[in-house]
């Protein structure tokens, strides 16, 4: 029943390309562009500081970071060891943080903006907190340990520490993630709930037969994102630790950003990013394809 | 058209046209202050040449070094009509060096780096970053003979150009050599001898050094670490401090490159009885205050060694002439300097090095390089220069002793000629370059930590770091040749 | 207005909490409160270390055993601070930066998000597919080629590679999250002003904003945050030190200054503030609405 929008149909698809052209723009010359670049520069020694020795060497980058670059696969067990750890405790810690805010407490609202504090500041002045938080003899993550009986660690001056020490800082921020899971649960519909209730199901099996299924296409997004923002980690990694002890917290883009930076291969570390690039599309099959034994969509059979 | 689309299409260009303008209202102003930071040959004011110096790579910014640098300047300034002669200081080291990458990249480059420690000149060598001034150098009828002999294989870069090259790729610009600084006070109340002035003195060699240090370093209980029942935990005196275990490495003879070879030598015998003589210091004759002992002795400061030092708990120190006006002001106890000892293979104390260089890429070859010749290579301005605006000695050979009388009146108790006789046994083999020098360098605390610390030995962690340094080595060779001479 | 959406704008009251009055006894309820205000207070903790920190002065930073209160407290750090490095210069930058990066990537953003939610036209789809496999793309691939294009461009060393982008889309994942939003809204009220002659820009801007407040305000928040505390694309593009924005500044002050705690973390609870208050101010605004996806992780 619209006949106006037929009748102006080539009139508006010019008003949409008008509308949606910044953005085009923006995906050439910034996404698109630099990709196509990027994949050539892969295959060749470009060097920042002189581009104009640049030479061709086909795959020989990437032959150099899978055989002939230890430190690539340093930053890779590095990165995925944080990757790991943060992201199941994230997902365990916002879930479970996701259902206790879903209490109707008076004075959430003041709660939750506690929790969601963290994701509002970031970056330098955080990580600058933390270092000093986590100062081996007089930082206040140990002197809270001694609190408790138990001896301090070195923190972001032992290789053992250093990447649980991220991790700590990753799930100070938890409330991000609990604040996504929440709005999923609470667009799970009364009714069914209610109807649980009326059939004398108990609380936990209405939790984990009605909350989680219906949750779990969300969660599944959240996590895949999550992932992939984590494998990211730059800022904090550059600003307290800048890779160390030795190498022990040696983040993938850290070393990228050094190879880049500090070495001047502008080639090879494309060669890296596109390696990354790689990591990340396993990843995602992967995760796509087992998706199918744990979420739950709307429309199948259980 | 309707009036529906024209409104349309004016709706639309009323709604970005202010957000369209925002980039470009920036630019403007962005751009128009960019014009006054000068690269090279900028005339930004009619026919004036400025010449560009970074300074941040080492040391130059301090405060008390800063007049000298700009009096010198302005004297340049006077002397040259037409010139004019600007400062871009990073205070952080290295900020300067990352930042020094960047303005390459976008053009952007300063054009000269003075001063510049042997190790930033290493950074950027094999990047052809920096001008060959030996074309110039002759022209003006100047040599590196003018300079101490310590210093012109660095400035020749005969790593990467070869041992016969001509290229000179920096001028000297100071020289820092090492002493051994010690507690006078502690050394009496041991009843210990104080090690000789005199460079190459005989019995004075790295086990005397451990001997000495020993019976200097004392527990809660007073006992030395030759004692029975001595305990390394809790040592409230330590015979060495602020210490250099890189040169000890040298003085065993262990060599990470030899110029001209396909292989680096990290593996060697002698590389690997040094790095451990060093660890042995800390963990098994426990003379050595590593940074975490010392800020046991000297609580919550910045700098522990330092610290450690000032409050007379280290007897002896590795000093740089560099750290006189750090190690050597406001002590209270009576210190003095000696030479250091002999290794097994060699007597070699670190020479830390300066040079003043010039960016290939600058626009203004010809004023730069006559600013550092009227900076460096004049030997007044060349003395003032390094003496007061790096805390350094001349390299020039006609001004070496005037160390000595420059600081005699600051530090009067003290024989600094030990300084200028360590001129022979100084040199700079820790920062000169080597093929993936910059790599190979980063890759070396995932293998030396644990040996520093005593958890692993230097025969078992020194084989690895070899073969994953000779790997890096080998890729280099797959992009770059070494340059014939 | 349909029940729906008057439903979402009300906060949701058809929607049950998991464990609610009626759910569970009452120890289980107060469990989960005891758990909460714990782990809020933990949360807490790391901001009340730093304002005490940037209260202390120097020499009792590193005092042991720890000190909460401090002996004396020092506010002159924050006007020592604000002088130590050009902290108020770098603030502005960082306001250069962030505010038309705030306006560009919302303007932008919202009229895409526009045409992918409301129009029709050959090809759309397939363009907005292509707007959620960038979601994924890890933005390593593309900064070395962005930044010799940007080299080329000669914008290095300016504002312009910082902010130009957000003015381009404003971000793939703002465009998604806004259509999302859009969708919700119901075409009833697009057609009641088609009918009375409004065009498609129009719509946006009557129709379809002001009923997206809750959306638009959690784009801006994030990307206000976002730029205000970005580290990677300023030190890239910033070189010269007058320029640099605060986290520029705030780490420089890290390495030359011998690290005096006190005075950084007293930039750095000033450096904060602007975040917080963006926060406070745009959490009125979307707490209470309807968000249909979060946002990475």
């Amino acid at each position: 029943m619209r006949p106006t929008r037929r009748r102006a149909s080539r009139r508006e698809a010019l008003a949409a390309y008008g509308l949606v052209s910044p953005w085009l723009i923006g995906f050439l010359g910034l996404t698109v562009g630099p990709m196509i670049a990027s994949l050539v520069m892969s295959l060749t020694d470009y060097g920042l500081v002189n581009p104009e020795a640049t030479r061709f060497v086909g795959a020989d980058n990437y032959r150099e970071a899978l055989t002939g670059d230890p430190l690539v696969w340093q930053a890779l067990r590095v990165t995925t060891y944080y990757v790991a750890l943060s992201v199941v405790l994230e997902l365990a810690l916002g879930f479970g943080l996701a259902v206790l805010l879903n209490v109707g407490l008076r004075g959430v609202g003041v709660v939750r903006t506690v929790y969601y504090l963290p994701a509002v500041v970031s970056g330098v002045a955080v990580s600058l907190l933390w270092l000093l938080i986590f100062q081996p003899s007089s930082g206040l993550a140990n002197a809270v340990l001694e609190v408790l009986g138990i001896d301090g660690v070195d923190w972001v001056y032992s290789t053992t520490w250093v990447i649980p020490a991220f991790v700590l800082m990753s799930v100070w921020g938890v409330g991000r993630a609990a604040f996504i899971y929440l709005a999923i649960l609470q667009r799970i519909p009364t009714n069914l709930y209610e109807a649980a209730a009326v059939d004398g199901v108990g609380s936990f099996r209405r939790f984990a037969r009605i909350t989680l299924p219906l949750a779990t296409p969300a969660i599944f997004l959240n996590l895949v994102l999550a992932v992939i923002g984590k494998f990211q980690i730059f800022t904090e990694a550059f600003v307290i630790s800048e890779g160390g002890p030795g190498t022990s917290s040696l983040f993938y883009i850290l070393y990228l950003y050094r190879v880049a930076f500090r070495y001047f291969r502008v080639g090879y570390a494309s060669a890296l990013a596109w390696l990354l690039f790689a990591v990340l599309l396993v990843l995602t099959t992967v995760a796509f394809r087992t998706s199918r034994h744990w979420v739950y969509y709307e429309g199948e059979r259980r | 058209m309707s009036p529906l689309s024209r409104r349309q299409v004016l709706a639309r260009s009323l709604l970005l046209a202010p957000a369209l303008a925002l980039p470009n209202l920036l630019a403007a102003c962005t751009k128009t202050s960019e014009d006054s930071a000068g690269t090279g040959a900028s005339t930004s004011d009619a026919k004036k040449v400025t010449t560009q110096i970074l300074v941040g790579f080492g040391t130059g910014n301090a405060p008390a070094q800063v007049p000298a640098q700009v009096d010198l300047a302005k004297a340049f300034e006077a002397t040259t009509p037409g010139s004019s002669v600007e400062f871009l200081r990073i205070p952080d080291t290295d900020e300067a060096q990352r930042k020094f990458g960047v303005l390459l990249a976008s053009g952007d480059a300063p054009d000269v780096v003075l001063p510049t420690g042997l190790f930033g000149i290493s950074l950027y060598l094999d990047q052809n970053v920096w001008l060959d001034l030996s074309a110039l150098m002759s022209a003006s009828g100047i040599s590196l003979d003018l300079f101490e002999p310590g210093v012109r294989d660095a400035a020749r870069g005969v790593n990467y150009f070869g041992a016969g090259s001509k290229k000179v790729i920096g001028i000297p610009a100071g020289i820092f050599t090492h002493a051994v600084a010690y507690n006078k006070d502690l050394f009496a109340k041991a009843g210990l001898a104080e090690p000789p002035h005199e460079w190459d003195t005989p019995d004075w060699n790295y086990d005397k050094l451990v001997e000495v240090a020993s019976a200097l370093t004392l527990d809660d209980k007073g006992r030395t670490p030759t004692q029975p029942g001595f305990d390394p935990t809790n040592i409230k005196q330590f015979g060495l401090g602020h210490w250099d275990t890189g040169v000890m490495t040298l003085g065993h003879g262990g060599k990470a490159y030899e110029p001209g070879a396909k292989k680096l030598s990290l593996d060697s015998p002698e590389y690997i009885a040094g790095v451990q003589a060093g660890a042995d210091l800390v963990n098994k004759h426990h003379v050595l205050a590593s940074d975490e002992l010392a800020a046991g002795v000297a609580a919550g400061a910045d700098d522990p060694q330092l610290a450690a030092w000032k409050s007379g708990k280290v007897a002896m120190i590795d000093m740089c002439a560099c750290d006189l006006l750090s190690f050597g002001v406001d002590n209270s106890f009576q210190w003095d300097v000696a030479a250091w000892p002999r290794g097994p293979k060699r007597l070699i104390s670190h020479l830390n090095v300066d040079f003043g260089s010039v960016v290939a890429k600058s626009k203004g070859q010809a004023q730069a390089w006559e600013l550092l010749r009227f900076l460096l290579v004049n030997p007044q301005n060349g003395r003032t220069l390094s003496s007061k605006g790096y805390g350094a000695m001349s390299p020039l050979r006609s001004e070496t002793g005037t160390f000595v009388d420059e600081l005699k009146g600051r530090f009067p108790d003290v024989d600094l000629s030990v300084f200028v006789k360590a001129l022979p046994y100084s040199a700079n083999e820790q920062e000169v370059w080597y093929p993936a020098f910059t790599e190979i360098g980063d890759m070396g605390s995932q293998f030396l930590d644990t040996v520093k610390q005593g958890k692993s030995t230097a025969a078992e962690q020194l084989p690895k770091y070899q073969e994953a340094a000779q790997k890096k080595f080998d890729e280099w060779f797959k992009t770059h040749t070494l340059p014939t001479a | 207005m349909s029940t729906s959406a008057r439903a979402a704008r009300r906060g949701g009251r058809d929607w049950a909490p998991v464990i609610g009055p009626r759910a569970t006894g009452p120890w289980a309820r107060r469990g989960s409160v005891v758990v909460l205000l714990l782990g809020a207070a933990a949360v807490l903790v790391p901001f009340a270390w730093m304002v005490s920190t940037s209260l202390k002065p120097e020499s009792e930073v590193f005092r042991q055993p720890i000190q909460w209160v401090p002996k004396h407290t020092r506010p002159a750090n924050y006007t020592e601070a604000a002088t130590l490095i050009p902290f108020w210069r770098y603030f502005v930058n960082s306001l250069v930066v962030a505010v038309p990066t705030v306006i560009g990537t919302v303007v932008s953003s919202a009229a895409v998000a526009y045409a992918f939610a409301r129009m029709r036209a050959r090809g759309l789809p397939t363009l907005f597919g292509l707007v959620l496999a960038t979601i994924m793309l890890p933005a390593e691939v593309t900064l070395l080629p962005s930044f010799l294009l940007f080299r080329e461009l000669g914008w290095v060393g300016t504002y312009l590679p910082l902010v130009v982008p957000a003015f381009l889309g404003g971000g793939a994942f703002n465009i998604f999250l806004l259509r999302q939003f859009f969708l919700t809204i119901p075409r009833e009220h697009d057609d009641a002003a088609r009918v009375e002659g409004h065009g498609f820009l129009s719509i946006l801007l009557r129709v379809i904003v002001p009923q997206s407040w809750p959306a638009i305000a959690l784009v801006a928040t994030f990307t206000f945050v976002g730029t205000w505390n970005d580290f990677l694309g300023p030190l890239l593009y910033l070189s010269d030190q007058d320029r640099y924005t605060l986290p520029l500044g705030l780490n420089f002050f890290k390495d030359i200054y011998n690290t005096q705690w006190a005075h950084l973390m007293a930039a750095s609870v000033l450096a904060l503030l602007p975040c917080l208050v963006v926060f406070f101010l745009a959490q009125r605004a979307f707490s209470e609405g309807v968000v249909l996806t979060g946002r990475k992780g």
